[in-house]
């Protein structure tokens, strides 16, 4: 992340006083922006709220929900709750694996397109298996389903 | 009032202001165990070590708890002793416990507890000791996250102390390991080598470089004539490994111990902190003639200085340039011997000096001026090697010609010290009577910071003193507010000054408050007591600096900027 433009963190620490009680609400400005936390941006932020950039990132990594590595296009969390599991996601998952090439241990593609996250339930067992791209929620998810998926996101990027 | 009292394991225990159950146990002579607790830093109740029970069978944190007249509480009940052992076992299972080789062998609490709560076999077999690694960038400290057992001393000590911050708990859970932002290691963030956070740390995941192996091989090497100075603290800091008490100085056991190791020559460095304030007083009394910016900095820390460059740049250029008396001592050491091959060791009770001594900076006619720094520490440990008993020892003496020294070079050891001496200079009179206004004047005491003003001639000076660098960071930012004004300030990196340095042995306030008064009993010992009275001055600007005496014992850092 060179020279990324700073102004945009700018605007997000103006419209939170540059509190470092709403550091949160700041990183989740960032985070939604760029779909991660870019180091670079953390160092400034760290330097503008007058925060330690270790406690900064104590609190960045303590949270799931914040990325410090950059993400794919498309954010797949694939549920593996119990609804989930009962109904195969497993294979699902290694479906998706497959066609995009990535690993638990590379959730990221190297065309830069997918993230897979495993999640642990996304509250839609009534409609499991459940895998979310970004904010959509695709339902009743087979392997055929999921290799199709892949297809046309890769096509639409 | 009526006197406050609670009950503890039966026993009436009064207190006033402690601020927990833990302090009063310990002030009415019974040890809880705590592994996360320090009585400077905030409370953090992590270790869950010091669990007591009350009447009712509940139990709590004593370090959490508040107490209160007529609390029953009860420190070794089946219940507590239960619960210590399984906490020590739960340590011991995330803990690489190598105690055999670990350099925190025999003063490691882990260890200490596990002994004495008799946790003598494991019972978490699979450890899951912190993968993370080794961090060995620091030229003073090493940071080992596998012994690491998170109770967040060191986080503390150097946001709350020192108000750096290089390292935080990081990640979560299982994954939680204290470290710097970023996967950075320690030399690429704030930290000033200070040490302070290995003077806390009770295992060995934060320890000091141990330079031990490289003074036995230069000891045991007939071609090396070792010359070594030790500074001023050291004298009230060794005692304590010796069993003696802190409060007495023990200079010359020092000296004899030193000679037995196989040292050739003896300094001590209190010489060349007399050279120091000689130095320092004329740049400081040439600033305040030529009306530059004030006020100025002292310059002997080493934590202080990069502190400075690190978060401070742009006050570099007030900072004085002095050499610290470690520097000007290793530049007198190469002139003395000039065609010798002289290994030149200085004893610091300072991690930090360290990182000094290897500052490209401290180099002159193409030879380092400091070859090896080893703690108050690691001499403990050389002399305990050699089989020495420090205890019964006679006294001997410094060699000549570089073995004078004044009272005022002896109380750089504590806070206010440099300042003290300064002052002494600038007044220019030895007379008890003045002497003693000085002594009164507001500069003396270990509180963080102190300010007052002195009046020399027509002069009237505004100075500061403080200790610890979040105690220096409130300083400046009222000197730069404008809330105040100073012409002189003195800062030391370890709170109390060098007498609590980070290469001493770790110490409680109350034998802190011990070497303090014993600093002052090695001034009092002094007949000499201002620094232009040491008659060995004479001899180190004519006959060892002929005329090169900025030269050689000032330091240019690059934030120094251009003069």
């Amino acid at each position: 992340m060179e020279n990324m433009d700073l102004r945009f963190i700018d605007s997000v620490l103006e419209k939170h006083d540059s509190d470092k009680s709403k550091i949160i609400a700041i990183m989740q400005d960032v985070q939604e922006q760029y779909r991660y936390l870019p180091q670079e941006a953390l160092e400034y932020i760290a330097e503008k709220v007058g925060m330690s950039e270790s406690k900064l990132y104590g609190v960045a990594t303590f949270y799931g929900n914040f990325s410090l590595d950059a993400k794919g296009k498309y954010v797949m969390k694939v549920c593996r709750g119990t609804a989930c599991h009962v109904r195969k996601s497993s294979n699902v998952l290694q479906a998706l694996y497959d066609a995009t090439g990535t690993s638990e241990q590379k959730p990221n593609s190297d065309d830069g397109l997918f993230t897979l996250e495993i999640v642990s339930c996304l509250g839609a067992c009534g409609l499991s298996p459940v895998v979310m791209v970004n904010d959509t929620v695709h339902a009743a998810m087979t392997p055929e389903k999921a290799r199709a998926l892949v297809e046309q996101l890769k096509e639409e990027a | 009032m009526a006197e406050k009292k609670m009950i503890i394991d039966g026993i009436e225990c009064p207190f006033t202001n402690e601020r927990n159950v833990l302090e009063v146990a310990r002030k009415n002579g019974i040890d809880i165990p705590s592994l996360c607790y320090c009585e400077n830093l905030s409370i953090y109740g992590g270790c869950r070590l010091c669990l007591v029970e009350n009447e009712k069978g509940v139990m709590d944190a004593a370090c959490s708890m508040q107490p209160r007249n007529g609390l029953v509480v009860y420190t070794h009940t089946k219940k507590v002793l239960d619960s210590r052992h399984t906490t020590l076992q739960l340590l011991l299972s995330s803990h690489r416990a190598e105690c055999l080789t670990c350099d925190e062998s025999g003063r490691c609490k882990l260890q200490e507890y596990a002994h004495r709560y008799n946790v003598v076999e494991p019972r978490f077999t699979e450890n899951t000791y912190s993968r993370a690694p080794l961090d060995v960038s620091s030229p003073s400290i090493t940071r080992d996250p596998s012994k690491c057992i998170l109770c967040g001393l060191c986080v503390r000590m150097c946001a709350e102390v020192q108000n750096i911050g290089a390292i935080d708990f990081t990640k979560r859970g299982k994954k939680a390991v204290v470290a710097p932002g970023f996967g950075k290691t320690l030399i690429e963030t704030g930290c000033v080598g200070c040490g302070q956070c290995a003077a806390v740390c009770p295992t060995g995941a934060i320890t000091i470089n141990n330079q031990i192996p490289e003074m036995w091989r230069m000891l045991n090497d007939p071609k090396k004539k070792v010359v070594v100075q030790f500074a001023p603290s050291v004298r009230v800091g060794l005692a304590e490994e010796f069993s003696m008490p802190a409060s007495e100085p023990v200079t010359g056991k020092l000296v004899t111990a030193l000679k037995r190791l196989g040292v050739d020559v003896v300094y001590d460095t209190n010489l060349t902190a007399d050279l120091t304030i000689m130095e320092e007083s004329a740049e400081f009394l040439e600033k305040v003639k030529n009306g530059d910016k004030l006020p100025m900095f002292t310059s002997c820390c080493p934590g202080w200085i990069q502190h400075v460059e690190k978060a401070h740049p742009h006050l570099m250029p007030q900072v004085s340039t002095c050499g610290s008396p470690m520097e000007m001592f290793g530049a007198l050491i190469r002139q003395q011997f000039k065609d010798e091959d002289v290994y030149s060791v200085a004893i610091m009770p300072c991690t930090a000096k360290k990182f000094e001594a290897q500052r490209p900076e401290l180099e002159k006619d193409g030879k380092r001026l400091i070859d090896l720094v080893l703690t108050t520490d690691e001499l403990a440990r050389l002399i305990k090697a050699a089989g020495i008993d420090f205890k019964n020892l006679p006294d001997s003496e410094p060699d000549s010609p570089l073995g004078d020294y004044t009272g005022a070079g002896v109380i750089f050891g504590v806070t206010g010290g440099v300042t003290e001496a300064v002052i002494r200079r600038v007044l220019d009179d030895a007379s008890p009577e003045t002497l003693k206004t000085i002594a009164e004047c507001g500069v003396r005491g270990l509180e963080g910071i102190k300010a007052f003003e002195v009046a020399a001639g027509d002069l009237k000076l505004r100075i500061a003193v403080a200790n610890g660098l979040g105690n220096a960071d409130k300083l400046i930012e009222k000197v730069e507010s404008g809330e105040e004004y100073f012409d002189f300030i003195e800062v030391m990196a370890c709170p109390n000054g060098c007498i609590g340095g980070g290469g001493q042995p770790p110490a409680s306030n109350a034998r802190k408050a011990e070497r303090f008064e014993a600093i002052f009993k090695a001034d009092d010992a002094c007949e000499l007591k201002i620094p232009q009275q040491n008659p060995a001055l004479g001899y180190v600007y004519d006959e060892l600096l002929k005329g090169r005496a900025h030269e050689l014992l000032h330091i240019h850092y690059p934030a120094h900027g251009h003069h």
